[in-house]
């Protein structure tokens, strides 16, 4: 490989040059004077048009650079790219008030971990090098905001009133403190499906399956009627043994509404920052866990740890898993990579229902589902959090919030799309929206995420068999202590 | 040739039947290995795999594609390929660069702390990386501060990335080296010492083009290294600015990703043909980067 | 004649070489210390300094700056953030945490296990058998058996997801079914296997590699006469090769310990120290996970330093014992140009 010194040389220029450029490349990041910005203008909906618009700055005023972080899939590009549409009306809005600022906006959008892509802000912060515009989910803002790190904002919504279209108990996610930290982007919901084909072959009538729907809405079928029906088809032999009822394989925000359902509280205005664990609650997640895979069989104790790709095979397909506990943005994803070659969403709308999680007859008896809002947070460090936040407010508009929830199979965040024609033509979403109405957030605060830890843990050992329900609430209460100490109250 | 059962006493059958033995177990072995493979290839091609058998919609063999590879009309997919090729090339260079240089002083010279500095290369290696994460971000941004260097070498800098990572992969680099050089006979360099050349001189052109065998081993290792690198990258720039390969596989494997297996197998196998060209070409030297470290000093 | 000058000429070279020698050997390693101090001894020590602070995710700041220091660095610009020195408490949470016995045994386990059964005991069989037949041949399964090693991580371990996954997914069921075994999700049934197993394929080459060049440098006169003497293979490869690998075999034995002690990768991409109760989380990627690693992303970074500085401490109480043994005064012999 290295025979000659001329390779050796070139490999060494190679680098060199390298170096150089990228040297060059991150001077010059700070000073981009190019005064022309490209704008995706939204035309009725679906089509988006891009259009290079120049920004005029008038004299003697000022060009200021935002930029804006976003963690953002393939389909949720509009999560940083409304931005940048917004920066049109912003300016306008600018010139009317007869201020002599202008907006540019540069973005940078991946899709790192949550995990990873959260340490990146805060390792950013440290260096003084933080983003004026970020977008996370909301229970970030329980880290963020006592840190210093976001900018409380709730004096300033006034200043616009697209924030007052905005659904009134989203804003609750973004409440710390009893001020509020960030505006919504984007909210979703996280159904129960279930397979319409196996229901038939366990005998249901083609009206008994189309009810189910309401009838969960209505809590006339509940938890545990589910349960009973996946047990009922693992011993029908319709579905295989742990196939009847499945939750997601990794941890995440889902298993907080198993203890929400079960009449558990989180936080409450006594507790403050500290999060609340009442056992009775506990312990009542854990036994329905170990009852459905321990006793009843079905659900698989090899669940957890199961890989994405193969979990979405599994359901999707409508032919493997009665009863499954998922996520709307779920379906798009399903239609377009996994039942792809059968039909897409056809293939899903013929054999997949969907409704709230049902609700828990021994707990509080009502239907459930959780909602985990992305919210726009703006920096401490951003000289600018006024234009910021009027960056974010002309973002914050049904045309724009509208093309990214169809795009990326998110609900609306605004109470005027329900009834803005192109959103109710997306069917999936509009039916989605009812189930708003039960819906649950995470807490905001910052020992969520160890209290979330050990919540987890509790549910992996009674699921795998290695505790039962009344060991594992004493293991989970025993590491909350130790983790959390005076932050957590025990009940 | 067999190198230590060869005898003219045995009887030829009793030979046959010792040596095909170890062929069995030898074959046997290396199953895992290439079913592993195989299943790579194979699912790359197909829209979704049952153990090595591609399947179709309907669930019958078959349903061959070329879709998974699609990403490869991406030009995304050529900008971070090149990234990692530079990032790979850039750790080449530096750990071949340093560890050469400390290895030869090392291996020839004699100074205070020579002795600790080599405990220390092999306690190094105790150390879990990425534990060190977090520290390395404070050092990081203590350079950051510096005027002039903190702009190549701070955080956020493609610089600073390249040294934590090259700093990282020195303990393995400089024991090989040390290795090397101990096996090279020093007469020649002897020679030159007495002719009054600068060391420096003798490092570079008596000793460097000796060990070129040594230093292409070294080379293909950091290479991988390089190639592969995530957590660095990711951790020590924002919005990774140094996107390269294995950042891309991430993100298809992210959770809210749109992908399914065959999707990432297609792109796990493109990342790993430059790996197999260069293998195919160097596992010799590759099979012998460990012949030197291990007599000790001698 | 000649040599009497010569010697003479490299006696006055030795003399007046101390003062140049430490100055250009310094030269040569200073690159190397300038990195290594930078980016391993300061963070280790700033890794102890944080181990007795509270730095997490929400009181984000310079460790540093507590104290007395936290004005300094208010007038520097040093963001201090809400991080405090809480002595030995998170040492106390850490012994307090009652998997720590179990995470403690696990790691044991693990790394003795892999060693003994892969990257000490496979790679000697692999060495033997690629020294025992055909010269080429061997060579061609050495290479088969580096493939593992250059293989990325999340590829490799991909591979091993597939071969043990559930039915109808898995490779291993497949193989397994016509032999009337009923299929099963093999890396939930036997994890540790698995992990075990998929280090070893990596861990088992170094060995082979350094074990087959040591035997192939053996003088083949020594098994020659043994033959001759009517020994058998077992008895050739225990009185005469063992013997005479004895270095490499401590010296694999030595480094691949402390390579599995910080090895976590593995682990965590394929079953993340699950299933179930830490059934196979071991201490490297308890730090990992503390420190860097959860769904909601609130980094303990204080207690996580904790974790990984006693992992170091271990690292070092082992270097340091197989040093002993290793007789590392021998290894570090006189360098031979300055003795001459």
């Amino acid at each position: 490989m290295w025979r000659s010194r001329p390779l050796w040389l070139f490999v060494g220029l190679l680098t060199l040059l390298w170096f150089v450029s990228a040297c060059a490349q991150q001077q010059q990041e700070p000073q981009v004077v190019e005064r022309t910005v490209v704008v995706r203008e939204t035309v009725p909906v679906e089509q988006t048009v891009v259009v290079e618009r120049t920004v005029e700055v008038p004299a003697g005023g000022e060009l200021v650079t935002l930029v804006a972080r976003c963690k953002a899939g393939s389909v949720e590009q509009g999560r940083c790219n409304n931005l940048i549409s917004a920066v049109g009306a912003a300016n306008a809005w600018l010139e009317e008030q007869g201020d002599d600022r202008r907006i540019q906006v540069k973005t940078i959008q991946d899709n790192k971990d949550w995990g990873e892509y959260k340490t990146e802000f805060e390792l950013a912060f440290q260096a003084g090098e933080a983003p004026d515009i970020i977008v996370s989910g909301h229970e970030h803002i329980g880290d963020w905001a006592p840190a210093g790190m976001i900018v409380d904002i709730t004096d300033m919504l006034g200043q616009h009133p697209e924030f007052e279209d905005v659904i009134d108990s989203l804003w609750e996610s973004t409440t710390w403190n009893g001020r509020i930290w960030g505006v919504p982007q984007d909210a979703e919901a996280r159904p129960m499906f279930f397979s319409k084909p196996l229901l038939r072959e366990l005998g249901w009538s083609d009206e008994e399956i189309e009810s189910l729907r309401d009838r969960i809405f209505a809590c006339e079928f509940s938890w545990e009627d589910m349960m009973e029906v996946a047990t009922q088809a693992v011993q029908q032999g319709v579905v295989e043994e742990g196939n009847g009822w499945w939750h997601r394989p990794k941890n995440g925000p889902d298993f907080l509404y198993y203890y929400y359902a079960a009449g558990g509280v989180i936080q409450d205005e006594q507790s403050g920052d500290k999060l609340v664990m009442e056992k009775d609650a506990l312990l009542k997640v854990y036994q329905i866990l170990y009852d459905a895979s321990q006793e009843r069989k079905i659900l698989s104790p090899n669940l957890l740890g199961t890989e994405w790709p193969d979990w979405h095979t599994a359901v999707s397909s409508a032919e493997n898993v009665l009863f499954w506990f998922g996520g709307s943005w779920n379906w798009p994803e399903w239609a377009a990579n996994y039942v792809a070659d059968r039909g897409g969403e056809d293939y899903l709308w013929e054999n997949v229902g969907f409704s709230a999680i049902p609700c828990l007859k021994s707990g509080t008896g009502k239907p459930i589902t959780l909602t985990h809002p992305l919210v726009y947070m703006i920096s401490t460090q951003s000289e600018y959090p006024d234009l910021a936040l009027l960056l974010i407010a002309k973002a914050t508009t049904k045309e724009l919030n509208t093309t990214y929830a169809v795009e990326s199979g998110h609900l609306g965040i605004l109470k005027s799309q329900a009834d803005y024609p192109p959103y109710k033509a997306a069917k999936f979403l509009s039916e989605v929206l009812p189930l708003l109405e039960y819906t649950t957030f995470l807490p905001n605060s910052p020992y969520w995420s160890q209290w979330s830890e050990a919540y987890f843990l509790g549910i992996q050992s009674v699921e795998s068999g290695d505790l039962t329900p009344e060991e594992a609430v004493e293991v989970v209460i025993d590491q909350l202590q130790n983790e959390l100490g005076d932050n957590v109250v025990i009940r | 040739m067999a190198v230590w059962v060869e005898t003219e006493r045995a009887s030829g059958l009793s030979r046959r039947v010792r040596s095909s033995l170890a062929y069995v177990l030898l074959v046997i072995s290396v199953v895992p290995i290439l079913v592993g493979y195989a299943w790579l290839l194979i699912a790359t091609f197909s829209y979704r795999t049952e153990g090595l058998l591609p399947k179709d919609a309907e669930g019958n063999v078959g349903g061959w594609t070329l879709a998974n590879w699609a990403f490869v009309t991406d030009p995304l997919i050529w900008r971070v390929t090149l990234n990692s090729l530079l990032i790979a090339l850039a750790m080449v260079v530096g750990v071949g660069l340093a560890s050469s240089l400390a290895g030869y002083a090392l291996s020839r010279m004699n100074f205070a702390g020579r002795r600790g500095v080599l405990s220390m290369t092999l306690i190094l290696h105790a150390f879990p990386s990425v534990t060190l994460l977090i520290s390395i971000f404070f050092v990081l941004q203590a350079i950051s501060a510096l005027p002039g260097i903190g702009d190549i070498f701070g955080y956020n800098t493609v610089g600073g990335v390249a040294l934590v990572m090259v700093s990282l992969d020195l303990p393995l680099g400089i024991w090989l080296m040390k290795g090397f050089f101990d096996n090279i006979s020093w007469d020649m360099e002897r020679a030159a010492l007495i002719d009054g050349a600068s060391r420096f001189r003798v490092w570079w052109e008596i000793i460097m083009p000796q060990i070129r065998p040594g230093l292409a081993a070294l080379a293909v290792f950091t290479f991988l290294t390089g190639w592969s690198a995530y957590l660095i990258p990711a951790t020590f720039t924002i919005g990774t600015k140094v996107s390269n390969l294995p950042v891309y596989i991430n993100y298809l494997m992210s959770e809210t990703s749109p992908t399914n297996w065959n999707q990432i197998a297609a792109v796990g196998l493109f990342q790993m043909i430059p790996i197999l060209v260069f293998f195919f070409f160097t596992q010799e030297k590759l099979l012998n980067i460990y012949s030197g470290g291990t007599k000790g000093g001698v | 004649m000649e040599a009497v000058v010569q010697e003479q000429a490299v006696e006055a070279v030795a003399r007046r070489r101390p003062a140049r020698v430490s100055l250009e050997a310094f030269t040569f390693m200073s690159p190397t210390m300038l990195l290594v101090t930078l980016f391993f001894f300061v963070p280790v020590l700033l890794l102890l300094w944080i181990s007795l602070t509270n730095l997490s995710s929400n009181t984000f700041g310079n460790p540093l700056c507590v104290g007395g220091a936290r004005e300094v660095c208010e007038a520097l610009g040093i963001r201090a953030g809400g991080v405090e020195f809480v002595g030995l408490s998170n040492y106390r949470r850490l012994f307090a945490d009652r998997f720590f016995p179990k995470i403690l045994r696990n790691t044991l386990f693990y790394v003795f296990s892999t060693l003994a059964l892969f990257n000490v005991g496979l790679a000697l069989v692999l060495a033997l058998l690629t020294t025992h037949i055909e010269r080429r041949v061997g060579f061609l399964f050495r290479a088969i058996w580096l493939l593992p090693r250059i293989t990325p991580s999340v590829i490799y371990i991909m591979m091993w997801k597939r071969i043990a996954a559930d039915a109808p997914f898995g490779i291993l069921n497949q193989f397994l079914m016509p032999v009337g075994v009923e299929p099963r999700f093999w890396l939930k049934e036997a994890p540790w296997l698995f992990v075990i197993v998929t280090n070893g394929f990596v861990g088992a080459s170094f060995g082979m590699l350094i074990f087959s060049s040591a035997i192939e440098s053996i003088p083949r006169d020594y098994i020659m006469a043994a033959k001759v003497d009517g020994a058998t293979t077992l008895q050739i490869i225990r009185t005469i090769i063992i013997p005479l690998i004895k270095w490499p075999l401590l010296f694999v034995t030595t480094y691949q310990t402390l390579s599995l002690l910080a090895s976590f990768e593995y682990i965590l991409l394929l079953t993340n120290g699950g299933p179930g109760l830490y059934r196979t989380e071991v201490w490297s990627l308890t730090a990992y996970h503390r420190a860097l690693q959860t769904y909601f992303g609130n980094n303990q970074w204080g207690y996580g330093a904790a974790w990984g500085f006693v992992l170091v401490v271990i690292g070092i109480i082992f270097s340091v014992i197989y040093l002993r043994v290793f007789r590392f005064n021998e290894l570090v012999q006189e360098p031979k140009i300055d003795a001459l």
